[in-house]
């Protein structure tokens, strides 16, 4: 035993380098490149449109203009919670640190794309007839509201680059680079052109 | 599933050179709308950034039979485009479905090379980063990118206008836009009305019969630019001096009048 | 086994080609450059809900309607309305910059105090002690019951705010309420005097008009915002008016009449006599009663020929304008001046109105129509009286408090100086910028900027509708600013005046109510929509609150049109000298032919500029900025002249030349332009190269280089240039 390893030390050094290296570029830089944080409170999206019969345009419409509202402000929410509406701590938290004081809760925003890029709901929604979900996933049936997770060098929300490392997801919205955007649109034929969605 | 997309436009300018009176609106609107920086104050003059610039043209002829006209000179927007052409990186393309030559501050390296290559100086560089004073960032149009140091800018017929109509048309279940939907800056804040813009190809906006008229000119013709930012006038010599050559225009020139620079 | 050398390196190289292969370098890489597109010093676009508002602009007296393009509760952008029922859509380059101008580097922040000696010469200034030094000095005065050399300089009269400055000199005694001369508000105080047609204010109807003659007022560019006048430039297939533009060097108004006559500089009187003859030659128009005992005499002694002598103008030139004047429908004069270049003169005025009366146009469509003033234009009187700047006698006032409007002309400071008193007189400015009208002011105090406080904005002088708008304050009240009725207010408490709350914000909201209350208690006129497309007769406008709330939205109260009413004859309300001698004098020509430096050359000294930049207030950065970088504004120091006159004289382009007058002598660089005539030098009016108004820039001299008296015709006057 000990003569393999003598008579191997270098490639075998080697080999526990190169197993470093790996280890350090598929699992721990992960870890170390995104920094989570939780949403300010937990929000329960089942609860609202499954028991509250609510669609997801009531709290994410259009408006008039064309532009979409996006995260709701707190008057949408204080419009139907500005008294407890059941007994969760969620909603105690909602009430008492920003209903009351009227203040915007601070959502991190995981579809939120940096700000040279133009990306409109009313083309994909209005115009393409895409439904929430395609992009959206289980978001508007979930019970529970997923961490925050932001790259520390780029700034972007993980959803963007996508949960793997090495890029992309099995969904649309675990991965909304220009790439995935681009690669439904040359499926779909749209005509692109950089203004499109550049500003 | 191919997605059904809105009849290709053509979009123009039109430029009734009789009517502007130099005002310097359009210059403004443009510079608001379109979140363009301040240069410091001891920076060459030529180092700024004017995406649409107003030139003066003489007629050469001595007081009092001389005439001045003003010439505003956007990007002209050239279907055969120099700087597309020379571009290394492809950071300015022309939208198939608009005809706009649009340039992405992103893609830009910042060679100069699209510079050089513009007959009409139509391009700007970004020679310092910008800076915006105090409280002045809450005025940037949230339509309009912003741009760092080393990248070149110019007009985009102010594309974030034509994202607007889109979406209230959108709204409306319209996929195509009416005469008027979109309007870029300086012809919204000419008060002449020398600045018209519209699209081509539908009838409803009346530039094919601007297009058609026989005082409607291009800039340097002859270089096969073919411009789509047309310019009027019912003076012969304005013609003249806008087919041929730039030289004379002033402003082209330094402002003491002793040669020609580049930027 | 010992670790080797050899061990480390391949232990190294292993784990470099282990990274290699894993996203590690790539991502890393990726993502720097990503942050360098993100990183801080890329500046953040606003994020929120765009919506639009109406208002008006302050800027200058146009008030021109604007749409306000916020994004959140923040202005991010301006624009002007097209159909407004005022503006036209007209906005000029300020205006355009407006959403900017709040955060102007100039703009003041707390109390700022001047020292002359610094080069820099703006020093912050505890605002606390800065009231207490100016309330010190009012209570000193009008206990010494020295209250009449209190006075407010109101640059911008018409306002609720003018309202409160009369009272605030009403409670401090006998203090004098004083305003600047304006163009065209002389213009039209002069000849609503003469025509006796009282509570009336005169308007060009241009709409109406065949044909214009125009004495250098720029109906092409700056009539209305940096537009033409309403109706010169038509929709596309419509007419006109026949322009015929009187200016003695080329713009573009000259560029877009239709007759351009290069008269000399200052002949305008001539002008306007000349044509009153050939006119009636022409036309044979019946000899109307005399404006005044002899202008029919003065009128036929203005041949053409002795016209042409004068005004350097060909007798055919002549014939030609009279005759393209003809025929055509009501033919309107337009005198008032123009922003950059300064008013036109008394006797220029009288000769035009006077040609006015002759061409039959006073008082009917087309012509000069008289328009009802609003209800309360009868102010009540002032203790100390009103008075126009340059008739207050030199060395007689010791507190001057000066409005912070942004003039549109250019506002003397040499003139301001004058007034006070030599040591102790003291002039505070209630600006929200350190450049404009308080550029030689002891102390500002903080007041607030354009759209954060509510003002009312009347018809401008000449216009041919009588109107009333808000300014609506969409920026809210930065704490270190104060609305200008505050400062009076605080200013009288503080010097213990009997009723400070008369001049305070809450009296300024009654006034703004009370107006309302009285247009609606009138019941006449348009309530109309921005766009100009929905009109609401006003007495069916449901009530006070209905009202309000409308001209918040940005809705104008537009008064019927003037209705006809002929003027047969101009009115002599007397005058310190006949208006025969005042236009005889004048007829001539107004040029001093003596040099003010004999070993120079002699030339005429001539301004223009801009609307909305001629006035020299605070310009958006942006607006410099773009002086800077193109033409459309001439150099700051950039004198003028023909270039046949200057190769006479041997300058060449470039060349740095000292310019002198009567009152001193400055530094100028020769700019050759072809657009000015021989002989004249043009110098541009407005604020120096950054807006900041160097105390040595030149443009803050701008107007007291030109005259050496207190003429307030500034417009043309005696210079040299010498080499350096």
């Amino acid at each position: 035993m000990r003569a393999f390893i003598s008579q191997h030390c270098g490639r075998m050094v080697f080999l526990v380098g190169l197993a470093g290296g790996l280890a350090a570029g598929w699992l721990l830089f992960p870890q170390l490149l995104y920094s989570r944080q939780a949403q300010p409170m937990d929000f329960n999206h089942a609860l609202h449109t499954d028991d509250g019969g609510m669609t997801c345009e009531e709290c994410h419409p259009f408006r008039d203009d064309g532009s979409f509202s996006g995260i709701p402000t707190i008057d949408v929410c204080a419009d139907c919670h500005s008294d407890p509406l059941g007994e969760s701590a969620a909603e105690a938290v909602l009430i008492a640190a920003y209903i009351e004081p009227a203040q915007e809760v601070p959502w991190f925003v995981y579809a939120r794309q940096p700000q040279n890029v133009y990306f409109s709901h009313a083309a994909h929604v209005r115009l393409a007839d895409i439904t929430c979900d395609r992009c959206h996933g289980f978001q508007g049936t979930s019970t529970t509201l997923q961490p925050g997770e932001t790259n520390r060098i780029s700034t972007y929300s993980r959803h963007i680059w996508g949960p793997r490392i090495s890029g992309g997801g099995s969904q649309v919205w675990d991965a909304m680079k220009m790439s995935d955007c681009s690669a439904c649109h040359a499926q779909r034929g749209v005509q692109d052109s950089c203004l499109m969605c550049h500003k | 599933m191919k997605t059904q997309q809105a009849k290709p436009a053509r979009y123009v300018m039109v430029i009734d050179v009789d009517r502007c009176n130099g005002c310097g609106n359009c210059m403004v609107g443009c510079a608001v709308e379109n979140n363009v920086s301040v240069p410091p104050a001891d920076a060459l003059a030529n180092r700024g950034l004017t995406w649409m610039k107003v030139y003066r043209v003489g007629n050469d002829r001595p007081f009092p039979d001389h005439q001045t006209v003003c010439l505003p000179i956007p990007c002209q927007h050239c279907d055969h485009a120099p700087c597309i052409h020379v571009c290394p990186v492809t950071a300015v393309q022309r939208d198939e479905q608009t005809g706009i030559v649009g340039q992405i501050p992103e893609r830009c390296m910042g060679c100069r090379y699209c510079m050089a290559a513009c007959p009409y100086h139509a391009r700007y560089f970004n020679w310092f980063t910008p800076v915006w004073p105090a409280g002045m960032e809450k005025t940037l149009n949230p339509d309009v990118g912003t741009r760092m140091r080393g990248v070149a800018e110019k007009c985009n017929f102010c594309h974030g206008r034509l994202d607007r109509a889109r979406e209230r048309a959108a709204a409306e279940g319209r996929r195509q836009l009416d005469p008027g939907d979109y309007v870029p800056a300086c012809a919204e804040a000419c008060p002449t009305g020398a600045i018209r813009f519209g699209d081509a190809l539908d009838e409803r906006s009346g530039m094919k019969d601007l297009l058609a008229a026989p005082e409607t000119f291009r800039l340097l013709e002859s270089l096969g630019t073919e411009p789509k930012v047309y310019y009027q006038s019912r003076h012969a010599w304005v013609r003249q001096v806008g087919r041929s050559r730039l030289a004379r225009v002033r402003g082209f020139e330094t402002p003491a009048g002793e040669g020609v620079t580049h930027g | 086994m010992s670790v080797t050398r050899r061990c480390f390196l391949k232990f190294t190289c292993g784990a470099a080609a282990g990274t290699l292969i894993s996203p590690l370098p790539w991502k890393l890489l990726d993502d720097a450059a990503i942050w360098t597109q993100n990183g801080s010093w890329v500046a953040q676009t606003p994020r929120g809900p765009v919506s639009s508002l109406f208002s008006t602009c302050t800027l200058c007296g146009a008030g021109c309607g604007l749409r306000l393009r916020q994004v959140g509760s923040d202005t991010v952008s301006v624009q002007g309305v097209s159909g407004h029922p005022v503006s036209q859509g007209a906005l000029c380059p300020a205006g355009l910059g407006l959403a900017q101008i709040l955060h102007h580097p100039a703009r003041v922040r707390g109390a700022m105090k001047r020292d002359r000696s610094a080069t820099a010469p703006w020093h912050p200034m505890d605002t606390t002690s800065a009231y207490a030094e100016v309330g010190r000095k009012l209570a000193e005065l009008r206990a010494a019951g020295r209250s009449g050399e209190i006075a407010i300089l109101d640059l911008r009269p018409g306002r609720s705010l003018s309202v409160l400055y009369r009272n605030f000199l009403a409670t401090a005694g006998a203090g004098r309420y004083l305003t600047l001369p304006d163009g065209r508000q002389d213009a039209a105080t002069a000849l609503a005097e003469l025509a006796g047609v009282p509570r009336h204010a005169p308007g060009y109807d241009f709409a109406h008009a065949g044909a214009v003659i125009s004495f250098g007022a720029p109906v092409f560019d700056g009539w209305c915002g940096a537009g033409p006048a309403p109706g010169l430039i038509p929709a596309t297939g419509g007419t006109r008016p026949v322009v015929v533009q009187a200016s003695s060097n080329a713009s573009p108004t000259t560029n877009l009449a239709d007759v351009w006559l290069p008269l000399r500089p200052g002949t305008e009187t001539a002008l306007a006599l000349g044509l009153a003859h050939l006119l009636r030659t022409e036309w044979t128009l019946p000899f109307t009663e005399e404006p005044w005992p002899g202008y029919n005499d003065q009128v036929s002694q203005h041949t053409p020929r002795r016209v042409a002598d004068i005004t350097g103008l060909s007798p055919a030139l002549l014939q030609t304008t009279a005759r393209s004047l003809s025929g055509r429908g009501p033919v309107l004069a337009v005198g008032g001046g123009a922003p950059g270049a300064g008013p036109l003169g008394q006797a220029e005025e009288l000769a035009i109105w006077a040609l006015n009366l002759t061409l039959g146009n006073l008082g009917q469509a087309g012509g000069v129509v008289f328009r009802p003033d609003l209800p309360w234009s009868e102010a009540a009187p002032v203790p100390g009286g009103t008075t126009s700047l340059r008739e207050v006698p030199d060395g007689s006032l010791d507190l001057l408090l000066v409005d912070g409007s942004l003039p549109d002309s250019p506002v003397s400071q040499a003139l301001l100086r004058r007034k006070m008193r030599p040591q102790s007189g003291l002039i505070v400015g209630l600006s929200a910028f350190t450049v404009g009208p308080v550029a030689e002011a002891d102390l500002i105090l903080p007041a607030a900027g354009p759209g954060e406080w509510l003002q009312d904005v009347t018809a401008q002088a000449l216009a041919p509708r009588t109107s009333y708008a808000l300014a609506r304050a969409d920026a809210g009240l930065p704490a270190f600013a104060a609305h200008p009725a505050a400062i009076l207010e605080r200013l009288a408490r503080t010097a213990d005046f009997p009723t400070p709350a008369s001049c305070g914000p809450d009296r300024h909201e009654e006034v703004v109510t009370d107006r309302l209350q009285s247009l609606l208690s009138q019941g006449t006129g348009h309530l109309v929509s921005p766009d100009g497309t929905t009109r609401t007769p006003v007495n069916r406008v449901a009530s006070l609150r209905t009202f309000r709330k409308a001209l918040l939205a940005g809705d104008c109260w537009i008064a019927p049109p003037a209705p006809a009413r002929p003027v047969d004859g101009l009115h002599l309300t007397g005058g310190a000298r006949p208006l025969f001698e005042t236009v005889a004098a004048a007829a001539p020509g107004r040029l001093v032919s003596e040099s003010a430096d004999p070993s120079a050359c002699p030339v005429t000294l001539m301004f223009d500029g801009q609307v909305g930049i001629a006035g020299g207030g605070a310009l958006p950065p942006v607006v410099n900025k773009l002086r800077r970088e193109s033409n459309f504004l001439p150099a700051v120091d950039a004198a003028r002249v023909n270039p046949d006159f200057a190769r006479q004289n041997g300058w060449h382009a470039g060349q740095p030349l000292t310019l002198t007058t009567k009152r001193g002598a400055w530094p100028v660089t020769l700019v050759l332009d072809e657009t000015v005539q021989p002989g004249v030098v043009l110098l541009p009016a407005g604020p120096g190269p950054t807006g900041l108004g160097d105390p040595d820039d030149l443009r803050t001299h701008i107007i007291d280089i030109c005259s050496g008296t207190d003429d307030p015709v500034w417009r043309v006057g005696p210079a040299a240039l010498r080499k350096v």
